[in-house]
């Protein structure tokens, strides 16, 4: 067990508020300044990517800092750990020269399927030992620490022995691996799950903590789910600012994935963490639908556009 | 029951995940292939059961997948309609579900599964077998975009080839390469005018049956489709398929043979349309 005292965000530096990379806005960003402190790309949607998308990353990556989050590690699955996305990652990485690198305590399928979803765990200690074996592995081919980021999830399995908290800060002491927390994430479990959101919060590791998410679910009836095409509800805004006094201040990042605004109105929404940190907590409401919501949209990692 | 491996847990969620049928169905044949139990797995409660917390991630999966059909292929969206569109999509991912970390290799195998499950002929009413053949050639189409979309360019190059017009003639060695970007598809007709009638929502003129050759490429990181004869097609085939740079001698007698054709003739149509093969991205 590694018991060595770690900087506040492991060191990483506190690259203030930032937005995901999104191609509606890369008209957008290639006319006017960034304006966000610094961008976050969907690293699947840049790998095998030579095209528009590549030069508007490389005309950000000149101007702001970037990070490259994963969604196809699938740290969590029983299949061998894919080594060819591995390499495409590296690769891609070595273009970028991203700060960090971060993707989901989950899975994605096995057999060698790709859900293109952030599928739950059972928490238990046969769980913690199989991920940290891989996160371990992973940073020894990546040569840096993986950032993890805690999902949404909609069930926990009945042989869970250990609360996502715990299994967190466990799994960063066996493998000197980073948090990334999404706060929105905390509060749709937590909702979802019937437990507090704020226990979790202050029980995790704050100096392993080096980024945070930001977005806005749906309420669905009896359950939330983690849709990112809304405005960052009061609640969220509430427990970010709880995670920004105990950590002490990470990079932050709003994520919003449908029903995308333009990037001034998206800059508008992420400058209120500055409000928030004053105190200002917007009285945003939780979004309500009755229709089937979809949650981990993906479909705006495809490029659309017809001339 | 005693506690499950994570192996086994994670097979039989991807197999209530990506298998057929309503959820109770996907359940008995996940519990029948991996001996577990559905409500002994899952925690449920008064507000929310088990089979709705399943039934998030079962419906989100299908319709998440969908959509992204749905942002790759938009011209067979406007084709089919929603109802349609979501049919055939459904039925495909259930076949095919994904292996790949690319969205982009989603729909790798979407035409050939529409050619399979086209109806045969004798149960099509005549005239109308062209329009059970168009959804395939339009995921081609779609699918020949997006790899033109994804693949190296040649934007920030500045050297222009060299296409030797006069060096050809006194028989000096002048070289090729295909486009970086270059797309090539044989089609079962037409589909230019119909590609943009549909993206711009305009009233559909069905074309008739005539085998095309088409190239999808991009300049300045734009994409255009364009219909070529058969040499044009041939040449750059051959251009492709050998991929570094081709003497144009070996390339005319190459194609020359295939389209049975006269070389002096082929040589002054290929020197007379290289210029404009250049401008518009197929050849550099």
């Amino acid at each position: 067990m590694n018991n060595k005292e770690v900087l506040p965000r492991m060191g990483f530096p506190n690259l203030g508020l930032g937005v995901g990379l999104r191609s509606q806005h890369y008209d957008y960003l290639l006319q006017h300044d960034p304006e966000a402190d610094w961008f976050e790309i969907i690293t699947e949607n840049y790998i095998d990517n030579y095209g528009f998308g590549r030069h508007v990353l490389e005309h950000i990556r000149n101007q702001r800092p970037v990070v490259m989050h994963g969604v196809s590690l699938s740290i969590g699955s029983t299949d061998p750990i894919n080594r060819d996305y591995l390499k495409k990652l590296q690769e891609l990485a070595d273009f970028v020269e991203p700060v960090w690198i971060s993707d989901h305590l989950c899975w994605t399928g096995v057999a060698h399927t790709n859900t293109h979803d952030l599928l739950p765990l059972p928490l238990t200690e046969e769980s913690l030992k199989h991920v940290a074996d891989r996160v371990l592995q992973v940073q020894d081919i990546l040569k840096r620490p993986l950032i993890l980021e805690n999902p949404s999830t909609y069930l926990e399995f009945t042989h869970t022995t250990i609360s996502e908290w715990d299994f967190l800060s466990e799994l960063t002491k066996r493998t000197d691996c980073g948090l990334l927390l999404d706060v929105n994430n905390v509060f749709v479990s937590a909702t979802n799950h019937g437990f507090d959101p704020e226990l979790y919060i202050r029980n995790i590791p704050h100096h392993r903590v080096v980024q945070m998410h930001l977005a806005g679910p749906t309420d669905c009836g009896f359950y939330l789910v983690d849709t990112h095409d809304n405005p960052v509800p009061q609640r969220v805004w509430e427990l970010y600012k709880l995670a920004q006094e105990l950590t002490g201040g990470v990079s932050t990042l709003l994520e919003w994935d449908a029903n995308i605004p333009d990037f001034p109105e998206l800059i508008q929404e992420l400058h209120r963490a500055k409000d928030v940190m004053r105190g200002e907590i917007p009285a945003t409401p939780l979004f309500q639908s009755r229709h089937e919501a979809v949650s981990n949209p993906v479909s705006h990692q495809l490029t659309q556009k017809y001339e | 029951m005693s506690d499950p491996d994570i192996s086994n847990v994670q097979q039989w969620f991807t197999t209530v995940l990506v298998g057929h049928g309503h959820l109770p169905e996907k359940m008995a044949r996940a519990e029948a292939l991996w001996n577990l139990r559905a409500e002994e797995l899952i925690k449920g409660d008064e507000r929310v059961s088990k089979e709705t917390r399943m039934g998030i991630y079962t419906t989100g999966y299908m319709l998440r997948l969908l959509e992204c059909m749905q942002a790759d292929l938009p011209s067979l969206y406007t084709f089919w309609g929603e109802s349609l569109f979501d049919l055939f999509g459904r039925a495909y991912l259930l076949q095919h579900p994904s292996q790949s970390h690319s969205l982009f290799d989603l729909t790798a195998e979407y035409a050939d599964f529409l050619d399979r499950t086209r109806p045969p002929a004798e149960a099509i009413e005549a005239g109308n077998a062209i329009e059970y053949d168009i959804p395939a050639e339009l995921v081609r189409m779609e699918r020949a975009r997006l790899a033109a979309i994804l693949s190296k360019g040649t934007e920030g190059e500045t050297a222009t080839p060299d296409l030797g017009f006069f060096s050809f003639f006194s028989g000096e060695k002048s070289v090729l390469q295909a486009h970086p970007a270059l797309q090539l598809l044989v089609q079962k007709m037409p589909l230019i005018d119909v590609y943009r009638q549909l993206m711009l929502h305009q009233e559909l003129t069905i074309p008739d049956y005539k085998t095309t050759y088409l190239a999808a490429t991009r300049m300045h990181f734009k994409i255009q489709f364009f219909e070529l004869t058969d040499w044009q097609y041939e040449l750059l085939h051959f251009l492709q398929e050998n991929e570094v740079e081709v003497d144009l001698h070996e390339a005319i007698h190459h194609v020359a043979s295939q389209t049975q054709r006269n070389k002096a003739d082929l040589l002054s149509e290929v020197c007379l349309w290289l210029p404009n093969a250049v401008e518009m991205g197929l050849v550099k």
